[in-house]
């Protein structure tokens, strides 16, 4: 039987791993972006309390394995910085054979690529280190790009016209799923900021601010977090990602001299990284919030163990800062009207609070 | 020295696991020793009304105790309880107890320690230091008070492995005489053996878990618990990697239940979690993937809106459908 590969994804992570799996020659399956069915599928097998995320991966690798996948590579830290993904996989293995599906689990150890190789050779003798950094470094690249065109897209909604924003989207991911070489990637990400210059720019002093913090998986999932940055587009929201998919791998940036200032303001809230984005996301509170922006969403599934923590102690950093925070915990029982709702609602009164305060 | 510094152990989490050892170590250090009181209807109003209601019973039920001490110390002790094996950590909730009870009960002051045996020295270090400079004292005697409270935690841990409950094995620990309480059992000889497996500070508050223990020992049936078995013991059950999760806490719920159904004496499992607990949500894929399994099992899951007729109910099913001959003899 042939090895069909299936990667984990989020947002369009797809595109990078593809071009991963292309670039060490092993054939990826790609996996449909979550939709209704997904979540159906997930939520029939997986265990009541269990996270979103991971209900709705189990509905991807299920899906994954309708469209032919035997071989599912999955991510895992084990590390006192991982949360409850470090056991997503077996989870959903011994899950999934439990209902006679029969597949091989690859189990990614992020924090080591050298033991990626040994991951992969098992079923496929010929991969190197060179392969596999090489195809880490065009992923990264391509997510990078991809989380620029997101950025863009939003900047171009709110300045000129949705219409133009969804093309723009539309023809640079097609670009950047188009090509696997570096440098193209490279001019590429370059042509991009040129033609983003010839688009007005949003006034983002006039317009309301809120950072989005939260679950990485959530805030950079669609499906999940009810199309979250759309909605505040459409209201006329100047929005931004404060957990990026780059924080992922992207490590240096945390060593800049801003960024240890401000883990040493989050670390009086909460003292070690208890796992996951906790602490990712208590930094960003306050990094936003001490760039003045008027308001916070956090986003996280319910019984997600890092972030209802971060739920826990954000009242006291609101507080402290005087940044207003909406927390909406999400899962599949949300209601598309009930989360929107909440969000026009949590916009008004921050428009109120700026109309007063000025 | 004058008045003794004050300091407050809320009856929560962590204390069912290391209370003995806390209590002579800062006793030894010339400070008093205040714990809260049991669970009771108000402590736990005064929790819930303080957390968000994402957080498990436990720790609202903690945050309870830390309101009831508060007034009473001059610092409460909250340690953050990292890692106490290589390689398995404990809930992110439970790490960071200290930094959410700081958030949410204002005007709190805390005593912490860091417990990591991933980053040994480090957290050695920073512990020293806050007790040190806290209790006003150095780190000679701070170490002659470690040594006592070790021997004292080993007593107790004897005591707990040999099949006593927490109450039991802490008064014997004191050097008391076994006493009376409410969950000790008066032994039936031939009633089913039923193993109680969970978190320590869930099934051994027996207000939270509805005094489980004591209701099944008032039917009849012996009681054995997942603290009865040593680190050690589980260790070798789940010698396996993939049999083990990522969770301290949950590597023992899956090597007891493991244990317990290979063994030939135990009739039945009640398995019990509090509501919403993320780091055992996966736990039953484990445990169903394990060898071994096949004895009747209850998992039963209890929150603060759970009620003592529900709890009944369940137990007594439970307790007669292992009566069965067909279910005794599989």
């Amino acid at each position: 039987m042939k090895t069909r590969y299936a990667f984990y994804q989020v947002g369009t992570s797809a595109i990078a791993t593809n071009a991963f799996a292309r670039r060490i020659g092993i054939d990826a399956v790609t996996l449909p972006s979550p939709n209704l069915e997904t979540i159906t599928k997930g939520v029939s097998l997986a265990p009541e309390f269990s996270c979103f995320p991971f209900k709705v991966l189990l509905g991807l690798l299920m899906q994954g394995i309708d469209r032919g996948a035997n071989v599912f590579v999955v991510p895992v830290s084990r590390s006192v910085s991982s949360c409850q993904l470090a056991d997503f996989g077996m989870a959903q293995k011994y899950i999934l054979l439990r209902t006679g599906r029969d597949f091989d689990i690859i189990l990614l150890d992020t924090i080591r690529p050298d033991r990626v190789v040994e991951s992969f050779r098992k079923y496929r003798k010929g991969i190197t280190l060179i392969h596999v950094t090489e195809g880490l470094v065009i992923a990264a690249q391509k997510l990078l790009l991809l989380e620029g065109v997101e950025d863009r897209y939003r900047d171009i909604y709110l300045s000129a016209r949705k219409r133009k924003a969804e093309d723009f989207r539309r023809r640079w991911t097609s670009a950047i799923d188009g090509t696997d070489s570096i440098l193209d990637l490279h001019s590429l990400g370059r042509r991009m900021e040129e033609e983003c210059k010839g688009y007005p720019k949003a006034d983002a002093g006039s317009l309301l601010r809120i950072a989005v913090i939260g679950d990485i998986y959530s805030i950079n999932e669609k499906l999940i977090n009810n199309n979250v940055f759309e909605r505040l587009c459409d209201l006329n929201v100047y929005s931004e990602n404060g957990i990026q998919l780059r924080m992922l791998f992207d490590t240096g940036i945390r060593a800049a001299p801003e960024e240890l200032a401000l883990s040493c303001k989050a670390r009086e809230y909460l003292r070690h990284d208890i796992g996951g984005f906790a602490l990712e996301t208590v930094k960003s509170a306050i990094r936003y919030a001490e760039k003045g922006y008027d308001g916070l969403l956090h986003i996280y599934p319910f019984s997600c163990m890092p972030e209802v923590v971060v739920r826990n102690i954000l009242p006291k950093i609101g507080a402290d800062y005087g940044i207003p925070i909406l927390n909406l915990p999400i899962d599949e029982q949300t209601g598309d009207a009930g989360f929107t709702t909440r969000v026009e609602a949590f916009v008004d009164l921050i428009g109120f609070r700026r109309a007063g305060r000025t | 020295m004058g008045i003794p510094v004050r300091i407050g152990i809320p009856r929560a989490l962590f204390y069912y696991s290391y209370y003995p050892f806390w209590e002579t170590f800062f006793t030894e250090l010339d400070a008093k020793v205040v714990a809260s009181g049991r669970t009771n209807g108000k402590i736990l109003q005064d929790g819930l009304n303080s957390s968000s209601n994402e957080l498990c019973l436990p720790i609202k039920v903690l945050h309870g105790h830390i309101i009831d001490l508060k007034d009473r110390c001059e610092f409460v002790f909250l340690p953050y309880i990292i890692s106490t094996q290589k390689g398995s950590y404990y809930c992110p909730k439970l790490i960071a107890t200290p930094d959410i009870a700081k958030a949410v009960v204002p005007g709190l002051s805390l005593l912490s320690v860091d417990v990591d045996i991933e980053n040994f020295y480090r957290s050695l270090y920073s512990s020293l230091k806050e007790i040190a400079s806290k209790l006003r004292t150095n780190p000679v005697r701070i170490y002659a008070a470690y040594r006592m409270a070790m021997e004292r935690q080993r007593i107790f841990e004897g005591y707990v492995h040999g099949g006593a409950l927490f109450e039991d094995a802490l008064s014997m620990t004191r050097g008391k005489r076994k006493p009376e309480s409410a969950a000790s059992c008066p032994p039936a000889r031939d009633g089913p053996v039923i193993a109680v497996i969970g978190h320590t500070y869930l099934f051994n508050d027996a207000y939270i878990s509805f005094d489980l223990i004591g209701k099944l020992r008032k039917r009849g049936a012996r009681v054995v618990t997942s603290d009865a078995l040593s680190a050690g013991l589980i260790d070798k059950t789940l010698s396996a990697p993939e049999s083990r999760t990522h969770w301290s806490l949950g590597n023992r719920v899956i090597g007891a239940a493991v244990h317990f159904s290979r063994r030939k004496d135990v009739d039945g499992i009640i398995y019990i979690t509090p509501f919403g607990c993320a780091s055992d949500s996966l736990i039953k894929e484990y445990i169903d993937a394990n060898p071994g399994r096949g004895k009747p099992m209850l998992v039963l899951t209890v929150d603060e809106h759970s009620g003592d007729a529900g709890v009944v109910t369940r137990i007594e099913a439970f307790l007669e459908m292992i009566a069965r001959p067909a279910a005794r003899a599989g």
